[in-house]
């Protein structure tokens, strides 16, 4: 490789540990002080980052086609590090390099390689779009199925002309990768994800097939078809599968068992938690096995694994199993549910501990991808913390400086409420019911703990993008400022999946729009058509503030001064925002005070900070 | 005596339920009825009735309201309530309690006969049930113990290949039945509990009546039976309905024909239109489905009953089913607001008839100026081939028709001979002696490829797109043959057909005429550019750097370019700042004309750069023709 590729490798390896906050046992003040360095730090690497690509990388995509066959051996090692197996280093810019790689290679009319990059290029749209789940959004689907359904043609046409190995493998692969363009849980979805892994599952198997190219991982390729197709299991009960899918989903499920049960005996350990589970999930979705007993097994297995082991089955049995344990409750009524509150609350417990002790470096999709599916299957119950607190330990533990930033919006937004309710309380009519001025001065405090709550929540949906924020060592591109964007979308389905905090979706959703219609996102959403607009509005303007001005944790951007972050609101006041939120800091008096309130509220958002990921770890 | 005009005795008292009589005096000889009301006509002698009263009305005239006077007459017991009412009348109300008495009895009589009725139909249908479930259990635990007996066997036997195989059989037909049963009884249930909705959807004839025979085809094979189908009658093939429950209904029917047909019987399918449209909009039309077998028949007895649940024929020896089937087909027809009725004969025949009202989706006529008069040859067996010679003439075609491949290439020599080639070719592909694809082949050989040659075929096509190239096949169409099949595959062949797949952006673009300004310094790209672009027809001047493409711009006239293509990284001026510089430019087009960036470049902020450069949009390096196609019909003026 390059040296610039080894330095931006080099970069991403400093920047997890960059963003490992574990000493915060330092106390309050140092941890701040520690914030506000990994902050610095990280700032320099992003630009460093940066300009390598800038300086280095894409003057050589751009003239790719004059590219030596070094240099493009160098991009192709490059690209194969950076999405790094679990652990994707850089998923985007490894994209990036497949898909130029990949339109290299068409132009020249070099097969082999355009084999090997359609099947990389569809990868990369796979991790980037895996980002969203458990999120209903699907923005590459197409592209991967045809990215991965060309690869796969070439069997058809001229897999006997092809002699590396290798090459042939990605037919294979890409043949069995077309089931995951099919992610919906719907009857076609399904019937067509079966039908591509039964293909694949056919070919692999084939003894014609595998004699033409022995030296082919073929079991492996096999084994990963059977284990996608045992994903299958969830649809088993959906009153829609035929004999035929229940054979072929028990059928993988049956060997994927087998084969990690003989690996784990070889290799004198117990049987991995996560197959465990498959095993038993077979079990109940064939109907051998009640539901009652299987929650019971399902705990059984989320206590499985001591609370100190970090590694990936601790991963699942903390993260994964609590969240499937709460999903299938949800298919109990009431007075059933409850009395599984007690464990939920539990694992819970177990699971945020177990998220503030991980190694924040060491982060994977997965992780994140366990992560999600417990904040949306998630069940308030009696007994069990609420979903604000969950998410606030979710934010804390994995995302510090977000948590730090949304605590200071929520501060700011309180205050600007209480501004508005002053000057013109007429404003706030209809938020929470208000019927008019008088009822909005005299539901004050309601309405200003609303606001403060909804500075809390608003960025829910950027769970979705800590991978993409916090480890990556450069400036966005197209595709994840895309991403970046459908925050709002998720956010807003994320919260109104649970009663205590549905009221604040719209705020999740509106709150990049722009006051005067003209842009912002997402598309499809008006505050104007929420009664919680003037809220949205409020937020927006709180968002503004306490993005620009951290001057502790601002990972991208240097600060800037409340001066001139105020100055950039009133020359969008009327435009990006409402101008009677923006006309709220336009006293003298008020100016001051809210300079005052941000820089005490910074310190203190990182002291609180601090305290909840100390509560975590007790 | 004041007397009541009569008209206001009919209004005081004419509509009381109960008798009433008005008695007026005859001064000393006693008291006559004055009026009677109409609830009075089933009295006995009135005269009789006053007279049995003469104490109580003399009472009742003095002012004493006389109640329960009794008065007992021919058998009846009535009870009379008198009061003086103005002028010199009584007015006297009676209660016949035999009369009240026998009404009771007679309609507790009727209730008793009701509930009984009631009960019986209760009864019937509760034994019914019961016998259904007796039957259904044990109908329900037979297979269910024989997937439990044999996989008892199965695993005592594991050494023996072919008992275990054996086993595994029945277990997989076991098990599909029971699956079956269930499917029926909840079917069932779910209707009856009102939890069946329908879902209407767009549909086409053709699609659902191929997907009946996909379906149905395979299993009449197997008996050696003879399906023809007849859907002559549709003149509107897009419609909209619940597809899978019209589906459900006759995939039923049509396997209870193929079940209790003997082996080389015949099955038919007639679909046509019946009546005028209806509707307020007049948009739904009756679609009859009639099915007709040569099968068993079924007795009149039996006929009367086909439709109730849990009903078998008696005659058949249990056949599996849980006698659900019509019931769950009859119920759906009529969810649908249809009808569904049958005749049959025992030892001849059944007939079904379902009619379903469906919503006709009107949809442009495919085709049908654009084919008028051209002339077709078609080969096939004589009932597909007068089928088809009857939507070639509804299409306008002159039709040629043969019986063999062997006759189709006789007669399609003749013609290309003559200097008068046939406008399409429509071999069917299983005729004897020659099929289709061998026929295609030597008219290839012969002709060329001029004439567009249509394989037809009722099997399931199992050639690749490159075999169809490999033997000269232009297009493919199934049987059974619908209008707007053999129109959209005729179309395609026509010029009309293919400036349609261009105006819906099926085939590329054409831009000649136009010209591009290409600012690129990397010679490959640029060649690459050229060609790529070179291929929509535009063309395409070309400069090293952005100074050059500056100078050019300016010092062509206003409209020349109809857009510039801007590398981002070049020496002498870098893109960025041509483009600000082109936007400067003093002229007409200058801010109007598109620039799109060309670059690898992904980061946010340098993309936003360039519009901010004033480029509208930019291409990502290198370039692909796909994106390039886009980017050219979104921008090219």
């Amino acid at each position: 490789m390059r040296p610039y590729q080894e330095r931006y490798l080099a970069l991403l390896g400093t920047m997890r540990q960059e963003a490992d906050l574990s000493v915060e046992r330092v106390g309050a003040e140092a941890f701040v002080d520690v914030v506000r360095q990994a902050s610095e730090e990280t700032r320099q690497l992003v630009e460093e980052g940066t300009k390598l690509l800038r300086e280095e990388l894409f003057p050589l995509l751009d003239d790719i086609l004059s590219a030596s066959p070094e240099e493009l051996q160098d991009l192709v090692d490059f690209a194969d590090k950076l999405m790094g197996g679990v652990a994707q280093k850089d998923s985007c810019l490894s994209y990036r390099i497949h898909l130029a790689l990949m339109t290299y290679a068409r132009h020249k009319g070099d097969r082999d390689l355009l084999i090997r990059e359609l099947y990389w290029t569809g990868m990369g749209l796979f991790n980037m779009e895996n980002m969203l789940a458990p999120h209903s959004i699907r923005l590459y689907t197409i592209r991967m199925r045809m990215c991965f359904s060309e690869c796969a043609s070439h069997f058809n046409t001229d897999y006997d002309d092809i002699t590396t190995p290798a090459i042939r493998g990605y037919i294979h692969r890409a043949m069995g990768n077309l089931a995951l363009t099919y992610p919906g849980t719907d009857q076609r979805a399904a019937t067509a994800k079966l039908a591509a892994l039964k293909r694949s599952i056919a070919l692999l198997s084939d003894p014609d097939v595998r004699a033409k190219t022995p030296s082919l991982p073929w079991d492996r390729y096999l084994l990963v078809s059977h284990q996608e197709r045992t994903t299958m299991l969830g649809y088993l009960r959906s009153g829609h599968a035929g004999p035929d899918m229940f054979a072929q989903v028990l059928e993988s499920a049956q060997i994927v068992q087998e084969h990690q049960l003989r690996q784990a005996r070889e290799q004198g350990l117990p049987a991995p938690v996560r197959w465990q589970y498959a095993y038993y999930a077979a079990l109940y979705h064939s109907g051998a096995m009640g539901l009652s007993e299987f929650l019971d097994v399902l705990y059984a297995l989320s206590t499985a694994i001591p609370d100190d082991d970090m590694g990936t089955q601790s991963m699942f049995s903390h993260l994964g199993v609590p969240a499937y344990y709460m999903e299938y409750s949800r298919k109990m009524d009431g007075r059933e549910l409850e009395r599984h509150a007690g464990r939920i609350s539990q694992m819970i417990h177990r699971m945020c501990r177990w998220l503030a002790t991980a190694i924040t470096g060491d982060y994977n999709e997965q992780l994140m991808l366990h992560l999600r599916q417990t904040l949306y299957v998630y069940t308030e119950m009696p007994g069990c913390i609420s979903f604000f607190e969950l998410l606030q330990n979710v934010f804390a533990a994995r995302h510090p400086t977000s948590y730090a930033r949304m605590w200071r919006a929520g501060q700011i937004a309180g205050e600007l409420c209480s501004w508005l309710i002053d000057d013109c309380p007429e404003k706030l009519v209809g938020v929470l019911g208000c019927k008019d001025a008088g009822e909005v001065a005299a539901r004050r405090e309601e309405l200003v703990q609303f606001a403060t709550t909804a500075g809390r929540l608003y960025d829910a949906g950027m769970v979705h993008c800590f991978g993409m924020v916090l480890f990556s060592c450069r400036g966005l591109f197209e595709e994840e400022y895309g991403l970046l964007q459908l925050h709002t979308d998720c956010g807003a389905e994320l919260l109104s999946r649970h009663p205590s905090v549905a009221a604040y979706a719209d705020i999740a959703h509106g709150h990049h729009c722009r006051y005067d219609e003209k842009g912002g996102y997402p598309l499809g959403f008006s505050p104007r058509n929420s009664p919680l607009q003037p809220m949205i509005y409020l937020i927006a303007v709180a968002d503004a503030l306490t993005a620009a001005t951290d001057d502790i944790g601002s990972l991208y951007n240097p600060p800037k001064t409340f001066d001139l972050v105020c100055r950039e609101l009133e020359a969008e006041s009327g435009g990006q925002y409402a101008p009677y939120v923006v006309d709220l800091l336009a006293s003298p008096e008020r100016h001051r005070i809210m300079r005052e309130n941000l820089e005490r509220w910074t310190v203190e958002a990182y002291h609180d900070l601090y305290r909840r990921r100390s509560a975590l770890l007790e | 005596m004041e007397t009541m005009d009569r008209a206001m005795m009919e209004t005081a008292y004419g509509l009381l339920p109960a008798p009433m009589l008005l008695a007026g005096r005859d001064g000393e000889a006693g008291w006559h009825c004055v009026y009677e009301n109409p609830a009075a006509e089933s009295l006995p002698d009135r005269s009789l009735i006053l007279a049995s009263l003469t104490e109580a009305l003399d009472a009742a005239y003095a002012g004493s309201v006389q109640d329960k006077c009794a008065v007992e007459l021919e058998g009846r017991h009535l009870t009379a309530r008198l009061a003086r009412q103005s002028g010199e009348l009584v007015a006297v109300l009676l209660r016949d309690e035999t009369w009240e008495l026998l009404r009771y009895q007679e309609q507790l009589q009727a209730a008793s006969a009701a509930l009984q009725s009631a009960l019986d139909a209760a009864t019937a249908a509760s034994r019914a049930k019961s016998d259904f479930l007796s039957h259904m259990s044990h109908d329900i635990r037979t297979p269910l113990n024989a997937i439990i007996g044999m996989t008892t066997i199965a695993r005592s036997h594991l050494d023996e290949r072919s008992r275990v195989a054996d086993c595994l059989e029945k277990i997989d037909l076991s098990s599909r039945h029971l699956l079956g049963l269930i499917n029926d009884i909840l079917d069932m249930s779910r209707i009856e509990s009102g939890k069946m909705a329908l879902s209407p959807e767009e549909f086409t004839m053709a699609d659902f009546i191929h997907g009946l025979m996909a379906v149905l085809q395979p299993q009449a094979d197997k008996k050696h039976q003879k399906l023809t189908l007849d859907f002559s009658g549709i003149r509107c093939e897009n419609v909209r309905g619940d597809q899978l429950r019209i589906q459900q209904v006759l995939i039923n029917i049509l396997n209870n024909a193929v079940k209790f047909t003997p082996e080389e019987g015949e099955i038919s399918l007639r679909v046509r239109e019946t009546g005028e449209r209806f509707g307020s909009s007049g948009s739904y039309a009756y679609y009859e489905f009639t099915i007709r077998d040569t099968g068993m028949g079924m007795s009149p007895e039996f006929l009367t009953r086909i439709f109730q649940p849990f009903e078998r024929a008696g005659s058949v020896n249990r056949i599996e089913g849980t006698g659900l089937g019509m019931a769950i087909t009859h119920n759906l027809v009529e969810m649908m607001n249809g009808t569904i009725s049958v005749s049959s004969q025992e030892g001849v025949g059944t007939q079904f008839t379902v009619t379903i009202p469906l919503e006709q989706l009107d949809r442009p006529e495919i085709g049908a100026e654009e084919l008028r008069g051209l002339r077709i040859l078609v080969a096939d067996e004589p009932a597909p081939l007068a089928h088809m010679e009857e939507i070639a003439a509804d299409l306008g075609l002159v039709c040629d028709g043969c019986e063999s491949n062997m006759a189709a290439m006789e007669m399609a020599a003749q013609a290309h001979m003559e200097g008068q080639d046939y406008f399409a070719i429509l071999l069917a592909w299983r005729l004897p002696i020659v099929d289709g694809v061998k026929a295609c082949r030597e008219l290839r050989a012969m002709m060329g490829d001029s004439v567009p040659i249509v394989l037809t075929s009722s099997y399931e096509w199992t050639l690749s797109d490159d075999e169809m190239r490999k033997y000269g096949i232009t297009a493919f169409v199934s049987k059974p043959m619908f209008r707007s099949r053999l129109a959209q595959t005729l179309l395609s062949f026509t010029e009309a057909g293919a400036r349609q797949a261009e105006d819906t952006g099926d085939s590329a673009p054409d831009f000649t005429g136009r010209r591009v300004l290409l600012a690129e310094d990397n010679e490959i790209n640029r060649e690459i550019a050229v060609e790529l672009i070179g291929m929509f027809g535009a063309e395409v001047d070309c400069a090293e750097d952005g100074r050059q493409a500056l100078e050019m711009f300016s010092s062509s006239v206003p409209g020349y370019y109809g857009l510039i293509f801007m590398d981002l990284q070049m020496p002498v001026m870098d893109g960025l700042a041509s483009a600000m510089a082109i936007r400067e430019l003093p002229r007409t087009d200058s801010a109007t004309v598109p620039i799109i960036a060309m670059t690898a470049n992904a980061f946010v902020e340098d993309i936003r750069a360039c519009h901010q450069a004033g480029m509208n949009a930019h291409l990502a390096k290198p370039i692909s023709l796909q994106q390039l196609t886009d980017v050219l019909k979104e921008w090219l003026r």
